[in-house]
């Protein structure tokens, strides 16, 4: 098994899929798996807040997988294993009726995978950048240039700027879409 | 966002994090990783919850490899089955030709057997993986400019620092030019969205949908609430021909709450934002009056019972026993409660 595992682990995801599709060699599905498995946990855990149920959806995942796996076509497995995770979490609240309908506004995020494409070299781009800084709300403002000009935590943001730390990352989300929405209109 | 957890982040980190033995320059960059990752993000805010994880991991994966080897042997043992019926079928073949033969006296004619390499699937296989070309990976990089314009922004970055201003705007750039500003906005941290009995997560909902939506949020600076049929829906002004149906867990302490949704779940007579106020200033008197001042996150769980009051605590994530103590007293001494269904109200109160 280890031995198998240590061939595996240089692998693209992609390649180990293929491999498991046409021989079916459960070994190379878990060592997929298990890169993954501690972030898969921690979302678990996200949902379900009790260990031991976080603990089960893991493994009843890896079940899910091998089926699922078998007959899904999966371009981005880590995306796609995020997902069925998240949902297979959503389900066991469900069959609980755990789950309360409260709205949230107070932590607005943005929803879409985010990726970073190539850098845009020109300065005036960087001015439009600080004008577009100015006319975000205050706390946009304060949680943006902490965080990404000058490189704080959400701890030392917190504690400088007397923020509640469960809404600094909404700041700095919502203050990167305004920031891309204003810059869309000044470039 | 990237094919193998990029960062390398384990879960070790995660618990590293939350119990502040990290840096502040890792938290920072374990934090602007999430930002760009959302399994990673979920996964980060999930380890809060954790006390056991260094054990179960183990665990974990001992049963998965498990699973994996029984299932192999299976395997191989009706592998075993198949050749054996095999080789039987062959030689009853054989022997039922040869005595056809004989039987009717016919001339001897010389019997060709063809043997076939029964590892040709196997073989096939390992062609077709021996042409599959990986996906190669496309990296983009950040900090590739070295534009030099002074921040107009009134922050004192400190001189020591080793990133110079200009890098960490071409940075903060590159972050904003990547945000897909397409979908509006959505509250994903502890969020459930429902549509039609259907589990969905960030989808758009078309309008004729919208009477199926279960509850919604709204942000108060972009979006604008409207009433369609019983139920309340919301209405993005950037993509007005979609609503959102969006749903919280019960996790959330820091939540505002609003009438229309009250009746979904047991909730506070006086609202949310009237308990978490409540929370937030006597939490400060209580913990100030104590020995050894409170510092952490709390979760606790607990019923509302018939009475409107708040009964059977359950410490979820503990500081220390006085001041568990002291957050159960805050709830229970705290305003009245709405009991709408038996399902337990989970509160973090963060010292």
């Amino acid at each position: 098994m280890t031995f198998i595992k240590n061939i595996e682990s240089n692998k693209p995801d992609e390649e180990l899929i293929l491999q498991f599709q046409s021989i079916g060699n459960l070994s190379v599905l878990a060592a997929l798996y298990q890169r993954y498995m501690e972030l898969v946990y921690g979302v678990c855990l996200k949902y379900l807040k009790n260990e031991e149920d976080a603990k089960d959806a893991v493994i009843n995942i890896y079940e899910d997988l091998i089926v699922k796996l078998k007959k899904h076509q999966v371009d981005y497995f880590k995306g796609w294993l995020y997902q069925l995770s998240k949902n297979h979490c959503l389900m066991i609240l469900r069959k609980k009726k755990i789950i309360s309908l409260y709205p949230d506004t107070e932590n607005m995020q943005i929803s879409d995978n985010l990726h970073l494409e190539e850098v845009m070299n020109k300065e005036s781009q960087l001015n439009s950048l600080h004008k577009c800084i100015e006319q975000l709300t205050e706390e946009q403002r304060q949680a943006i240039t902490l965080f990404y000009l000058e490189k704080k935590c959400y701890k030392e943001i917190a504690s400088t700027s007397n923020m509640d730390i469960n809404k600094i990352k909404s700041y700095i989300q919502n203050g990167r879409r305004n920031l891309k929405i204003c810059m869309d209109k000044t470039v | 966002m990237n094919l193998l957890n990029k960062n390398n982040f384990s879960a070790k980190d995660f618990i590293q994090y939350h119990s502040g033995k990290m840096s502040d320059t890792e938290m920072h960059e374990m934090e602007e990783s999430a930002l760009e990752d959302n399994f990673l993000s979920d996964a980060l805010d999930g380890y809060i919850y954790s006390n056991n994880a260094e054990k179960n991991l183990p665990e974990i994966k001992n049963n998965i490899d498990a699973k994996s080897k029984a299932t192999f042997k299976s395997n191989a043992s009706i592998r075993k089955i198949y050749f054996s019926i095999g080789i039987a079928a062959s030689l009853i073949i054989i022997l039922f030709v040869g005595y056809f033969n004989i039987s009717n006296k016919s001339e001897v004619t010389p019997i060709i057997a063809k043997v076939e390499n029964i590892d040709n699937k196997s073989d096939q296989a390992t062609n077709n993986l021996n042409n599959i070309t990986p996906k190669k990976e496309i990296k983009t990089k950040q900090n590739e400019i070295k534009a030099k314009v002074k921040l107009t922004v009134p922050i004192t970055i400190p001189v020591d620092e080793k990133k110079t201003a200009s890098d960490a705007e071409s940075s903060l750039q590159s972050v904003v030019a990547s945000t897909n500003i397409n979908e509006p906005p959505l509250p994903v941290d502890n969020s459930i969205q429902e549509y039609n009995n259907q589990t969905i997560a960030d989808k758009k909902i078309p309008i004729s949908a919208a009477p199926k939506i279960i509850a919604t949020s709204s942000d108060k600076d972009k979006f604008k609430e409207t009433e369609v049929s019983s139920i309340k829906s919301v209405k993005t002004s950037n993509a007005p021909e979609y609503y959102r149906a969006v749903s919280a867990t019960a996790s959330k302490s820091e939540i505002k709450n609003d009438d229309a949704n009250n009746n979904l779940s047991s909730s506070p007579v006086e609202g949310w934002n009237s308990f978490n106020k409540y929370i937030r200033e006597n939490k400060k008197i209580v913990t100030d009056s104590m020995k050894n001042p409170c510092k952490g996150l709390l979760i606790l769980s607990f019923n509302v019972n018939d009475n409107g009051a708040p009964v059977d605590f359950k410490v979820e994530r503990s500081i220390e026993e006085a001041c568990n103590n002291a957050g159960i007293k805050l709830i229970k001494n705290g305003p009245k409660w709405n009991k709408n269904d038996n399902n337990r109200i989970v509160y973090k109160i963060n010292f």
